[in-house]
């Protein structure tokens, strides 16, 4: 099911190439993950959990999450969401849990290599990237890596203008601002870039990185910058491992990266920013959308968001929770029912929707693992998102070489994002002697910008949480 | 008609009126308009990122226009199609006078204005196509 007539993207035609799936031909464009692939042939069973009683569809399609894996080539445990798909690959539905293979395999483990920038950038996201550029730019050589096969993390698929200041990004797509991020990252040359390559692990001295299907690497930087974004929450009710309950920014992915329709007709769980601007990007891609279900009192999102699908007759209904999800193999139908003050379910206020895709935008919790690992320390902060690292106003974490920035450090929106890496590229750089006064510009003038982004009483909640998490910085020079 | 009741950190809309007629205390300010100043030339109906600005525009004779941000499939100009209000409920078959596609805007978004009744000109916020 590929989006043909988009008002906003183009998808341009690739080469099609052809893989296969439990021993059945499949046509995949190039440049499209498995996943995508698979969705587009109609396949959405992925895997069966491990008891091999239920199966599993695509969840995040970022790999954060495990919903997706398949075993590829022989090699199972492979996030399909973010391999891209290649000639004559062999897929299979990954059933139980897998054996460890062979070394016969194309497992390529055993390939070790080394690499010592002076900043190490982990997460290709407004965060990333902007940290990236501000480091190279004072002088510090950089790697950046993305467990992505694409730069640009979110932004990417994010087809609305950014609210904020004319002066930064405002007015602009995120789509085109990642776009523009992403080739100056790539264009520099001080910034080594690698795509598809996990972080695995951040140790006293060195942080391990996966390069998909290809090499390990051991990376010796000075300094290490964390921008691994966020994760999507999943919310209880019966059967939301069904395949056809997704992330609604897998949805997202899945139509604005690689033009792929996630099916005919959604329920979406959440009316918060997310939720809102998911659905409307939905009706441009021509999916139906058949309500919005909050379990608030009220809207979470911003009201001119909400505006936007009411007046195409898109009902948000709030106060309702999501009782359960019902079909044999996928979903067929979700069911909400009302709430009261309390939380308490409302019997004989059950409402069905014939959907085929019921997608999650309850909220996003920081991916917080990579800094929990490497021994920064954290706390619970639920104005942030869940866990966070905690930090001074350089978003230096409480480990002196590690810093944090973007939705990792708590969940706000790309232009904060950007701002935060900049901030960490500028004091990287400074704290290893390079960049100079300008630097210390930079840091100024972004936290003024931070500080007017987060006025608002909207905000009042983020604000509260943040002078929690920031602590003084330890140096003089502040 | 600026329809932007919250507080929200942004400010495209008073950043590129050419004729200055929007009024923003500070970036999170809620936006108000100087009809005295105001051309109608909706600048700010493509600027904005949230597509909350709508043109009214009654001052022809031959009566009243709506000009509306419309990312969907673009009708043609003398289409007739379907006027919707806030809720998405139809009003009337209204007729597009003039339409500018995303290529013709300097601010990515395209517009679409159609003839109104004056009595619905303060509903009419979105259109469909009637296929």
């Amino acid at each position: 099911m590929r989006i043909n007539d988009h008002p906003i993207l183009s998808f341009p035609e690739t080469e099609t190439i052809t893989f296969s799936y439990q021993g059945r031909e499949i046509n995949a464009k190039r440049g499209e993950t498995i996943a995508a692939a698979l969705h587009n042939a109609g396949i959405t069973e992925l895997r069966n959990s491990g008891d091999r009683e239920r199966g599993r569809g695509l969840f995040c399609a970022i790999g954060k999450c495990s919903s997706c894996l398949m075993k590829v080539d022989g090699v199972p445990n492979v996030r399909t969401c973010i391999t891209m798909v290649q000639e004559g690959m062999e897929v299979e539905k990954q059933t139980g849990f897998p054996e460890i293979p062979s070394k016969s395999t194309k497992l390529k483990s055993e390939i070790i290599e080394k690499k010592s920038p002076e900043v190490l950038v982990i997460g290709g996201g407004p965060a990333g990237l902007r940290a990236s550029l501000t480091a190279a730019s004072a002088g510090a050589s950089v790697l950046v890596i993305d467990e992505n096969p694409l730069l640009g993390g979110q932004m990417i698929k994010q087809t609305h203008k950014f609210f904020g200041s004319s002066d930064q990004e405002a007015g602009e797509r995120g789509k085109d601002i990642g776009d523009r991020l992403s080739r100056e990252v790539s264009d520099h040359p001080e910034i080594e870039v690698m795509t598809s390559t996990s972080a695995v692990g951040i140790f006293e001295e060195k942080v391990g990185i996966y390069k998909n299907r290809e090499k390990f690497l051991k990376v010796d930087p000075e300094k290490t910058i964390v921008a691994t974004g966020a994760t999507e929450d999943m919310i209880k009710f019966p059967n939301n491992d069904m395949p056809g309950v997704y992330g609604a920014g897998g949805v997202q992915t899945l139509m604005n990266v690689y033009g792929v329709k996630p099916g005919d007709r959604v329920l979406m769980v959440g009316a918060g920013n997310v939720g809102l601007i998911i659905t409307y990007q939905l009706l441009q891609a021509n999916v139906e959308v058949a309500a919005i279900a909050e379990i608030a009192s009220e809207i979470g999102g911003y009201f001119v968001h909400a505006a936007k699908i009411r007046r195409h007759g898109i009902p948000i209904i709030t106060d309702h929770r999501v009782s359960r999800v019902e079909g044999t193999e996928k979903v067929e139908r979700a069911v909400i029912e009302e709430v009261g003050d309390s939380g308490e379910v409302i019997q004989g206020t059950e409402k069905k929707f014939d959907v085929d895709v019921v997608a999650l935008a309850a909220g996003l919790s920081p991916s917080y693992k990579l800094l929990n690992h490497g021994g920064c320390e954290l706390e619970f902060q639920p104005a942030l998102g869940g866990h966070v690292p905690k930090r001074d106003k350089r978003m230096r974490t409480t480990r002196e070489e590690i810093y944090v920035a973007g939705d990792a450090s708590g969940i706000e929106e790309a232009t904060s994002a950007m701002l935060e890496g900049a901030i960490a590229g500028a004091d990287a750089a400074l704290s290893i002697g390079k960049g100079g006064p300008g630097e210390e510009d930079i840091i100024r003038d972004a936290r003024e910008k931070l500080e007017k982004l987060r006025a608002g009483s909207y905000y009042d909640n983020l604000r509260s949480g943040l002078q929690e998490v920031e602590k003084p910085s330890r140096t003089k020079e502040q | 008609m600026i329809e932007c009741p919250q507080e929200i950190p942004c400010d495209p809309c008073q950043a590129n009126c050419p004729a200055g007629a929007i009024d923003l205390e500070d970036i999170n300010g809620t936006p108000t308009v100087d009809f005295e100043k105001c051309t109608g030339c909706s600048v700010c109906v493509e600027s904005c990122p949230g597509l909350a600005i709508f043109t009214v525009d009654c001052s022809s004779e031959k009566g009243c226009t709506v000009t509306i941000p419309y990312e969907f499939d673009l009708p043609e100009v003398g289409e007739e199609v379907i006027g919707l209000n806030r809720k998405g409920e139809e009003i009337s078959r209204v007729t597009v006078t003039s339409l500018k596609t995303k290529g013709d805007s300097a601010f990515d978004t395209p517009t679409v204005t159609v003839q109104v009744q004056e009595e619905h000109v303060n509903e009419l916020r979105n259109i469909r196509r009637s296929k």
